[in-house]
């Protein structure tokens, strides 16, 4: 009989697994899945400059960014139910040295790995558009990486919620509004007049604060952009409990 | 060592028990079936030895480990095809098996060995690299049995694994499991057909309403009904000696003169027969089972 061993190496060559088969066999597969990704984003980022001009061009970059970052979320939410109610792929996969935490930033990367081409899109976008100074290229990468890593583990966790794989459909719409059009993602949160701090209840319009600051098309206090990053790291602990919590293998 | 062996193990959904104290064990190098109707506790149990379940009440063991406090040490030794279980069709059957290895820990070489192996004995080398999507239903299914043979686990439990499979893919099946116990590992499937329970396991458990209700080999559980033939009344049949089971009502006899008038079919005694009167709860199972 073949033993096997379940240390750290193994847990993150089973990442690596996992975003190669749920992230770049299909896309290898079916290159159109990347265009669709950010078929949304860039529909926005049209209207916005059609309507707005400069503004709205720079507007619309900033808000593809941390659409497409958050659409790499949502899309975790189905896959991982209809991995785990569909094709009891998860169930296969509980009973190997691989853990749970592995399992879901191994699913996690893989919805990365759609996002790229849109993420770098909107990056030389951005690059092109609007100078950015070191620190601002730093801030808007930390604000990304955190935005995925909370969006990515709240999904995860909405993924456990679910008994039946379709149901993940509808909520994946309204989320993607919640998240991606409601709060100041595609507008400042000084729109808000006293109700700014809203911006800060949702880790998107938090990153999306950071990074309209980092470009300059609106400009907020260091107060409000550090308290941005505080919710941004409190989403990420947030996620991360959840994760730790619900994406136990075992159903009590 | 026992392979897996269960005492008293107890798992509720709501208010309703669902395994009510089972009792079983499995040696190394067995094929051990578990047939009973559906909703008799099957899946709840291999969900629970597979260590994806809590049990309330009891105490499980695989591979010598306790399933609860042990179970990292159980999911190493252990592989799993799950009920209703499909494989990732965009992937083709090597990709499926390959990477299914990787995530079990297995070397890149021992995965690529093992991939091929196990591919080829289930008949699916020459499909290899054709998308699962477009396999036929029966193909997708051997998929699964080639990942799961092939990670060479200690213990392998298939929640019926040859559903929808034709009669010559369910001969291959049966074959990779005999060879794959011979090398000394033990596998738990759960069935509905009988016939393949009979011909493929050592030992039968015989699971309802929660309980193992009976065990032993299948010629044994055969040999223990009364007579040589098998005959099937309609339920309306009054015969002393005659069994009801559903709409058809259940006599054994001797020999052929025994038949009476009315009688809708004789055969030797099997083992179905021997499931047929032994489990007192045929459509009432739940779906959670």
């Amino acid at each position: 009989m073949r033993r096997v061993r379940g240390g750290l190496r193994h847990q993150l060559r089973a990442i690596l697994v996992l975003a190669w088969l749920n992230g770049l066999l299909p896309i290898a597969r079916s290159p159109l899945w990347v265009v669709s990704t950010v078929a949304m984003p860039i529909s926005l980022l049209i209207l916005l400059a059609i309507l707005y001009r400069g503004a709205g061009l720079i507007m619309g970059i900033v808000g593809g960014l941390v659409w497409t970052v958050l659409s790499s979320g949502t899309s975790l939410i189905g896959d991982a139910a209809y991995y785990r109610l569909e094709l009891k792929f998860q169930q296969m996969i509980v009973a190997t040295p691989t853990n749970p935490l592995a399992y879901a930033i191994g699913l996690a990367l893989s919805e990365v790995v759609f996002a790229l081409p849109g993420i770098a899109l909107f990056a030389v976008l951005l690059v092109v558009t609007v100078p950015i100074n070191q620190w601002g290229a730093t801030a808007i990468a930390v604000s990304l990486a955190l935005l995925w890593y909370s969006v990515s583990t709240l999904a995860f966790y909405s993924s456990t919620l679910f008994a039946y794989v379709r149901y993940t459909w509808a909520v994946v719409s309204i989320v993607t509004l919640v998240l991606g059009i409601l709060p100041p993602v595609y507008y400042p949160a000084t729109y808000l007049g006293k109700a700014w701090w809203l911006a800060y209840l949702v880790p998107t319009s938090a990153s999306a604060l950071v990074m309209q600051d980092a470009v300059g098309i609106t400009h907020y206090s260091p107060a409000q952009i550090g308290l941005a990053y505080l919710s941004e790291a409190a989403w990420c602990l947030v996620g991360t409990l959840l994760v730790i919590r619900a994406a136990r293998w075992r159903s009590p | 060592m026992q392979a897996i062996l269960t005492r008293g193990l107890r798992r509720s959904f709501g208010g309703r028990e669902v395994l009510r104290g089972v009792d079983l064990e499995v040696d190394y190098g067995r094929v051990a079936a578990l047939l009973g109707p559906n909703g008799a506790g099957k899946t709840t149990l291999i969900r629970i030895l597979t260590t994806e379940l809590m049990p309330h009440g009891g105490e499980a063991y695989v591979a010598g480990f306790d399933v609860v406090r042990h179970a990292g040490e159980v999911r190493r030794r252990i592989a799993v095809m799950p009920q209703d279980a499909k494989p990732i069709t965009y992937m083709t059957p090597y990709e499926f098996v390959y990477s299914y290895l990787l995530l079990r820990g297995l070397s890149r070489l021992d995965a690529r060995r093992a991939a091929r192996d196990s591919l080829e004995e289930l008949g699916l080398w020459e499909v290899r690299g054709t998308p699962i999507y477009q396999l036929s239903g029966g193909m997708a299914r051997r998929v699964l049995v080639a990942a799961v043979l092939a990670s060479n686990a200690e213990v392998v439990f298939l929640d019926e694994p040859t559903v929808g499979l034709d009669a010559v893919s369910r001969r291959v099946v049966w074959d990779s499991l005999r060879r794959y116990s011979d090398g000394g590992a033990s596998i738990l499937l759960t069935t509905h057909y009988i016939d393949e329970a009979e011909l493929i396991s050592d030992v039968v458990f015989l699971i309802d309403n929660g309980v193992i209700v009976s065990r032993g080999s299948p010629r044994e559980l055969v040999n223990s009904l009364p007579g040589k033939y098998v005959v099937e009344y309609p339920a309306t049949t009054n015969y002393d000696s005659c069994v009801k089971v559903g709409d058809i009502c259940i006599a054994f006899v001797e020999s052929l003169s025994e038949v009476r008038e009315g009688a809708l079919r004789v055969s030797h005694k099997s083992l179905e027969h021997y499931v047929l009167v032994t489990v007192k709860s045929w459509g009432e199972g739940y779906e959670e089972g």
